[in-house]
């Protein structure tokens, strides 16, 4: 049984919102409306102060109750673990929105802008065009799919998940500090989970929840 | 009209990607852009098969496809009606043919040639990393003096590149990303996505993350400071005094030197009298060195052990090694001098120093491909923060004491030269530095004309242009005279001032002085060209503009060969078109493909193609069978073939380029660490500089120029600027750092870009210290007003924090918008 | 219709909405999901269960008057139950698709919801069908059932409305209490608290329609609006006094008890809307000739007092920081 995953190495980050910005030219995400936003905070008191950063997305929960609260069945759970939201299916009732502890994710306006003014972020993302959606749908939510395109065509077309570019989310390929590992989290031997063995357990977002998150972080300040 | 556009297969992403290179910063990085059916381009990802980049790239780059379908983009050639030039006049532009626009331009150039070729200001960034030769020869072709960087030279590289020429034979040095582990960052965003080779940099950094040390010395807590593992805030324009005061605890306290790399590759050892000049071979040239047992003796006279330290008397006079004059002088920082100066606490200081010290592992040694070398990682490395300063040279010739004393240059983990001086010899890659008859590195520096090196300090000459460059002759620009020159005509004996002006890819306006000195400045130019791809600053400004390419759209095989730091392989890669421009360019029926097309066109129309053929065939070192024949004529395409063929093989043509194009190589180990490999020496007593003083004070005095002379002084000193007497209510200084998420000018219009910082790092706020701030009554959020002491007034959003020096108000570099760039200089007024 | 007000960029376009006003810092944050027209919806939802429950309860439904033949308290509760469910449809992003809103059964309380409403008004109004008066006659009297559920099958369709009924007072609070996203809000204090609310609103409505059309009051119908509005004074009080340092509850406290909602909760929600009518109640047992003054004033307080409750309930629902340093724990 397959279950992706993504270790953030908190440590490794250096906050240049690659990520960030990556995510948005490839899921041409809603205006302004960001999955991927790296949290920064400040810590300490002058002269012994610093800048924390903090890479986030939606956790693709084992026990999401984004999807328990959605009235529409829009939301479901695949049964690889990607969390993934049906557009067309939304009713905008943002159950989901207040069910998530991570503000994951974002509701467009019905009198929002589907895409970035004045941006060229156009028709088509980088692998064909069945795969993604080019159009958001105003009054529906939409939110983080762990790359679902990616990760669908890179296993239709035999590519390794997590190691061809192609196959593996945006936001992890273009991480110049390479703190951003995806996998199959059931898998013993494969990336993620050996980077938790050597660097693990891995700590998760809001454990208070209990949502059981599949994007697991190591090295947090 | 056939399209020649980048091959859309072939690359490790299968089809619809094209490889090329990402140019928004110097960074350079290789990428794989993807068009989709609609000819849009979509996507861009890191070329995996590029190891400058392995397959990265940062926000900028990701976002980089945005202006290509800008509907400000400019598309024709522009003449303006209105006469009238200056901020928010509208030209009222009108369409010209390009015919028009070139003959016009053509035409002012000849007469410009004609009367005095210096009195062409041809100002731009980074052209010449990108089109390297062909754009020198332009240049030398029409008899130009050169081409100034502007801005940059401004505050850009100023007390980095002759600094590294000097000691290193390269451009600028950094950290070895594989083997340093203490790295000291003083006013320079190394490791963070602002500076150099910084995809190379972040993974390695971030993979040896604990097993190095990052010390960021900065008033603020920037990027990279919050990526070091320690912040050392610093009052801005000190940082001198607290480099002088680490020297002095090394070699006076902690008694920790490179002793044999002093000896053997530096000039420590060479003997100065006390008019602190070297003392020289009795009628000859070399200076000595002092012989433990058969006393003075040539420097190069083998000499085993050569005495650093010490007094000696060589006939009848008293003569020191320049390194026991170095100990001497460095006394006068004591840790508590340098706490009074720099805020940095005095224990910081020594301990700082002892870090340093300890990391630098003198003695040991690490075995690289085979071969021994000396092994030293600790390194520091600096770079705006200490260029944007008067006496900035002053600030480099100190802290490169930091790792020449290590023996920390161009070995594993020290400071690695960037040799970018290489420029044109990809294939075959000398390393060696060619020796002046002290024995000193001497490559001096590329470019010519408006830029120049260190050492060997250049001949004073009577002024030329506004730059006044002749009259420094160990500074690298000179760019900033002529605001100067501009605002008191006759301070200096009124030099030429430029007759026309032509402005390409910088934007002067916003980047370099105050927005209304430069707006002036170029009021004053009487024929201004720019050429860009939409409107900002300084382009509107000009008489007219010429439409530029997105870099989505450019061929350009002549982007630098970046031979990334230690153990990075060579890449060799350039920009091609990944879609075709709509645009119709200079020359008829030829695709237009790249502004360099414009600058052959106007020397076809100015008479001057065959100058600029002869200087290529020279600078490009074309061998026979690719030479081009001044008496032809030669497309763009044919020119970029016959230079690829020239430099990587007769099997790699302009098709090659368009079909892969990435030349990729292993470095020898001489390559990765040249230092051990060759004689010529570095320096750590400056004696160029007195005689370079002599000379100078020679010809003011003959010209009649009052000129300050005190900073050519053979051991450096730190000295207050004239910002550092601050005199309230100016009681602030204003610092200005750049942003991961943005390149200057590049990206301010990058809808992508700018709704991010707008919700994230608000570029329009100004950071100041809690203390500070309640002192004043400010909170977070409030706009408040800043005052310059050249009376500049500018309101901003405060951002209350522990993250600035409570001396300091910090401005991020949005991008080239807002006063940031002029709060900055000003407030720390700059000189090369 | 956006409930809290959405903000616009630079260039003018509006932002859409994330749930955090800044999803890149690290801050305990309001949400911005649901507001006003919620707490509408919530109130009438619960007034709507509420007033059908309660006449039956006390066994008024036939006295207190009628309308085309249907009892004036079930046609309150049909109306208030159809206009919350407009203004719930009305709020959603994509009101034409609303009918989805009954898919998952399994796991949302909103299709809980969706389900009770659509059950209770066509059971209970089946169940009053029969009384319908049309022009002079009664086209349904046929059906084989007593309205007021005084036969088999009467009292089945009654009971069947009245535990829909019983939902639909209740699924709004479950709606909030059911993930822990937000601290406040995950609590059975606040279902509960929902459904005291409904329920004292509701017996306010019977007795302000009782006095209407003057029927008398008992003092037992006092005592009983008294005891619910004690026992919400209970419910309010033990979820403020409880896991009071629980990230994300203890903003939602400070903003309740000390910051910027502090006047209005603890004056009307508390005070005016709560302690006071369940005072006025037993004070109302005690002395007859106040009963009918005394009722319609607890009407006005209850009323909006449990608005009020709502509201509020909403507006201080705040996510706690998504991650809390190791060396603030
Ligand atoms: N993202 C991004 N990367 C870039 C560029 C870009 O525009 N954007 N531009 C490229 C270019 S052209 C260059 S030159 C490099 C420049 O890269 P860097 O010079 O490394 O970066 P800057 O932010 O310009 O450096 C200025 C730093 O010095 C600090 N500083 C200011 N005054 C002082 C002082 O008196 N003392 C000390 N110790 N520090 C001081 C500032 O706070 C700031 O952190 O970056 C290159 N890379
Ligand atoms: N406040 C502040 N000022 C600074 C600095 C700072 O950190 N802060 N850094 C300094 C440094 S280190 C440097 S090097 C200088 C650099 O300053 P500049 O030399 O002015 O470089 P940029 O600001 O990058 O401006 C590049 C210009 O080229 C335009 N452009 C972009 N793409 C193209 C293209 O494809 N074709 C053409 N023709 N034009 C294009 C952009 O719109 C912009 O106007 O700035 C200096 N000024
Ligand atoms: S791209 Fe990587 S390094 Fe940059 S902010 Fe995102 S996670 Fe951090
Ligand atoms: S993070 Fe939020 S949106 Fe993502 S699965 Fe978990 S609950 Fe759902
Ligand atoms: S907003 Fe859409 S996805 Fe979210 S809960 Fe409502 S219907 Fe489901
Ligand atoms: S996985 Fe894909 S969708 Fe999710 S944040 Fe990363 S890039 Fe965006
Ligand atoms: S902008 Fe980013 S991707 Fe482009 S060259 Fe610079 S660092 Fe590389
Ligand atoms: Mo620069």
């Amino acid at each position: 049984m397959t279950r992706w995953g993504m270790v953030i190495d908190a440590e490794r980050c250096v906050g240049c919102q690659a990520c960030t910005v990556a995510c948005k030219t490839e899921n041409q995400s809603p205006h302004d409306a960001w999955y991927a936003p790296v949290i920064e905070w400040e810590a300490g008191v002058y002269p012994d102060a610093t800048l924390n950063y903090l890479p986030t997305l939606c956790n693709h929960c084992e026990d999401a109750p984004c999807v328990t609260a959605c009235p529409s069945g829009a939301i479901k759970r695949r049964d690889d673990g990607i969390v993934i939201a049906d557009e067309d299916v939304c009713i905008g009732s943002r159950a989901c929105m207040a069910a998530c502890p991570y503000g994951a994710i974002n509701f467009l306006e019905n009198s929002g802008t589907a895409s970035m003014p004045g941006s060229s972020v156009a028709s088509q993302p980088s692998v064909p065009e069945r795969y993604a959606r080019q159009q958001h749908v105003p009054g529906a939510i939409s939110k983080c799919t762990y790359c679902a395109h990616r990760i669908d065509y890179g296993i239709e077309n035999g590519l390794e998940v997590g190691v061809h570019p192609l196959a593996t989310p945006a936001c992890v390929v273009t991480c110049p500090a390479e703190c951003r590992i995806f996998g199959d989290l059931d898998n013993p031997d494969s990336n993620v989970s050996r980077y938790l063995e050597a660097k693990g357990p891995g700590e998760v977002l809001r454990p208070d929840a209990k949502t059981s998150p599949n994007t697991k972080y190591v090295g947090l300040p | 009209m056939e399209t020649v556009q980048g091959a859309r297969s072939g690359t490790a992403y299968g089809d619809g990607w094209v490889r090329s290179a990402c140019t928004i910063c110097l960074n350079r990085c290789g990428i794989l852009a993807h068009v989709n059916d609609d000819e849009v381009v979509d996507k861009i990802l890191g070329d995996p098969a590029n190891p400058h980049n392995h397959g990265r790239t940062c926000a900028k780059g990701d976002a980089g496809f945005e202006g290509l379908n800008d509907p400000e983009r400019i598309t024709v050639p522009l003449r303006r009606t209105n006469p009238e030039r200056g901020v928010g006049v509208d030209p009222r532009w009108e369409p010209i043919s390009w015919d028009e626009a070139l003959d016009a331009i053509a035409q002012k150039l000849c007469e410009t040639i004609d009367d005095d070729p210096e009195k062409i200001l041809y100002t731009s960034f980074d052209v010449f990393h990108l089109r390297g030769a062909l754009a020198a020869s332009w240049v030398t072709g029409l008899g130009m003096p050169g081409y100034s960087t502007w801005s940059a030279a401004i505050f850009c590289g100023n007390n980095v590149h002759g600094i590294a020429y000097m000691n290193q034979n390269a451009f600028e040095g950094t950290p070895d990303p594989d083997h340093s582990k203490y790295i000291l960052n003083f006013g320079s965003q190394f490791g963070s996505v602002v500076h150099y080779d910084t995809m190379h940099a972040t993974r390695a950094l971030s993979e040896r993350r604990s097993d190095v040390k990052m010390v960021s010395i900065d008033p603020v807590c920037s990027s990279a400071a919050a990526v070091a593992d320690e912040w050392v805030p610093i009052r801005p324009g000190t940082d001198a005094a607290l480099i002088l005061g680490m020297v002095d605890q090394l070699i006076n306290e902690l008694d920790i030197y490179d002793a044999e790399f002093l000896k053997n590759f530096t000039n420590a050892a060479y003997l100065v009298g006390s008019d602190g000049r070297y003392i020289r071979e009795p009628g000859g040239h070399k200076p000595l060195v002092w012989d433990q047992h058969n006393g003075a003796q040539p420097f190069d006279a083998g000499t085993a052990d050569a005495a650093l330290t010490g007094v000696y008397e060589v006939d009848g006079v008293e003569a020191k090694p320049g390194f026991q004059v170095l100990k001497d002088h460095v006394r006068s920082y004591s840790p508590d001098y340098v706490e009074s100066i720099t805020t940095v606490a005095a224990e910081k200081v020594r301990r700082l120093a002892r870090e340093f010290g300890e990391a630098s592992c003198i003695g040991q040694t690490i075995e690289i491909d085979g071969v021994e070398l000396p092994y030293r990682p600790a390194t520091a490395i600096w770079y705006r923060g200490l260029s944007a300063h008067k006496h900035s040279m002053l600030n480099g010739l100190s802290i490169i004491l930091l790792p020449t004393l290590m023996g920390a240059l161009d070995v594993p983990g020290g400071l690695l030269g960037d040799p970018w001086g290489l420029i044109g010899k990809v294939k075959d890659r000398t390393y060696t530095a060619t020796a002046s008859p002290e024995g000193l590195i001497s490559q001096g520096f590329i470019g010519g004309g408006r830029v120049g090196g260190l050492y060997p300090p250049r001949k004073a000459r009577a002024p030329r242009t506004t730059e006044m460059f002749e009259l420094m002759p160990c500074a690298p620009y000179g760019t900033v005279f002529s605001l100067l020159n501009s605002e008191q005509p006759d301070l200096f004996g009124t030099p030429p001032f430029p007759s026309m002006m032509i402005n390409f890819q910088s934007n002067m306006m916003k980047t370099s002085g105050p927005p209304e000195i430069v707006e002036r400045f170029i009021k004053r130019i009487p024929f201004v060209v720019s050429i860009s791809r939409r409107f900002e600053e300084t382009t509107e400004m000009a008489d007219i503009v010429l439409p530029d390419l997105h870099y989505l759209e450019r061929l350009t095989p002549f982007v630098f060969q970046h031979l990334s730091s230690g153990d990075g392989r060579h890449s060799v890669y350039g920009a091609k078109p990944v879609v075709s421009s709509k645009i119709e360019g200079p020359v008829p029926g030829e695709p237009y493909v790249d502004a360099m097309q414009i600058y052959l066109e106007l020397a076809r129309r100015s008479g001057t193609l065959p100058d600029v053929y002869e200087a290529f065939n020279t600078i490009a070192k074309m061998k026979d069978e690719y030479r081009l024949d001044p008496s032809e004529q030669y497309s763009y395409f044919e020119i970029c073939d016959r230079w690829l063929k020239n430099t990587f093989g007769s099997d790699k043509g302009l098709q090659w380029h368009l079909s892969d194009g990435l030349w990729t190589d292993d470095k020898t180990v001489e390559e990765k660490y040249p230092r051990p490999f060759f004689e010529a020496r570095a320096q750590v007593y400056f004696e160029f500089m007195l005689r370079a003083r002599d000379d100078l004070e020679r010809k003011v005095e003959e010209l009649g120029i009052a000129w300050e002379t005190d900073d050519y002084q053979p051991v450096p000193d730190w000295k207050p600027g004239p910002a550092f007497e601050r005199t309230a209510p100016h009681d602030l200084f204003v610092v200005n750092m750049k942003v991961p998420n943005h390149a200057l000018s590049h990206t301010h219009k990058n809808p992508i870009l700018s709704t991010l910082s707008n919700r994230h790092n608000d570029l329009k706020s100004v950071w100041i210290n809690p203390q500070t701030a309640a002192g004043r009554g400010i909170s977070s959020g409030d706009r408040v007003e800043i005052e310059t002491s050249q009376g500049r007034r500018q309101t901003a959003t405060a951002r209350v924090t522990q993250l600035v020096h409570p001396e300091v108000l910090a401005t991020q570099a949005a991008a080239g918008a807002g006063p940031k760039a002029v709060t900055a200089t000003r407030s720390t007024s700059t000189r090369s | 219709m956006t409930s809290p007000s959405l903000a616009s960029d630079h260039t003018g376009a509006p932002l859409p909405r994330n749930v955090f006003m800044d999803q890149f810092s690290l801050e305990p944050r309001t949400q911005r999901v649901w507001d006003l027209n919620h707490a509408v919806w919530f109130t009438l939802m619960g007034l709507g269960g509420g007033v059908f429950l309660v006449g039956r309860f006390l066994n008024l439904t036939e006295d207190l008057g009628h309308w085309i033949g249907i009892p004036t308290i079930d046609m309150i509760s049909f109306a208030a139950i159809a206009v919350g469910g407009m203004i719930l449809v009305a709020d959603l992003g994509r009101p034409l698709q609303f009918w989805r809103a009954f898919a998952n059964v399994r796991t949302s309380w909103i299709s809980w919801g969706a389900w009770s409403d659509l059950i209770f008004l066509t059971v209970a109004g089946l169940l009053v069908l029969p009384a319908l008066r049309f022009g002079g006659s009664r086209p349904f009297s046929g059906l084989g059932w007593d309205p007021d559920g005084s036969n088999g099958a009467g009292l089945t369709l009654e009971i069947i409305a009245g535990i829909a009924a019983m939902v639909v007072m209740t699924y709004a609070g479950a709606v909030l209490a059911r993930p822990r996203s937000i601290p406040y809000w995950s609590s059975l204090a606040i279902p509960v608290q929902f459904l005291l609310s409904s329920a004292a609103m509701s017996v306010a409505v019977v007795l302000v329609i009782e006095v209407i059309a003057d029927e008398p009051i008992s003092g037992g119908q006092m005592v009983l609006l008294a005891v619910l509005a004690a026992g919400l004074l209970v419910a309010l009080v033990g979820h403020l006094l409880t896991r009071t340092d629980t990230p994300g509850k203890k903003e939602s406290l400070d903003g309740l008890l000390r910051g910027r909602y502090r006047h209005v909760f603890v004056g009307l929600v508390l005070g005016a809307g709560t302690a006071l009518p369940a005072l006025l109640g037993f004070v109302g047992a005690a002395v007859g000739d106040l009963r009918d003054a005394l009722s319609v004033i607890c009407f006005g307080l209850l009323i909006s007092g449990g608005f009020l409750l709502r509201l509020i309930t909403l507006r201080v629902g705040i996510f706690p920081p998504v991650y809390i340093p190791s060396n603030q724990r």
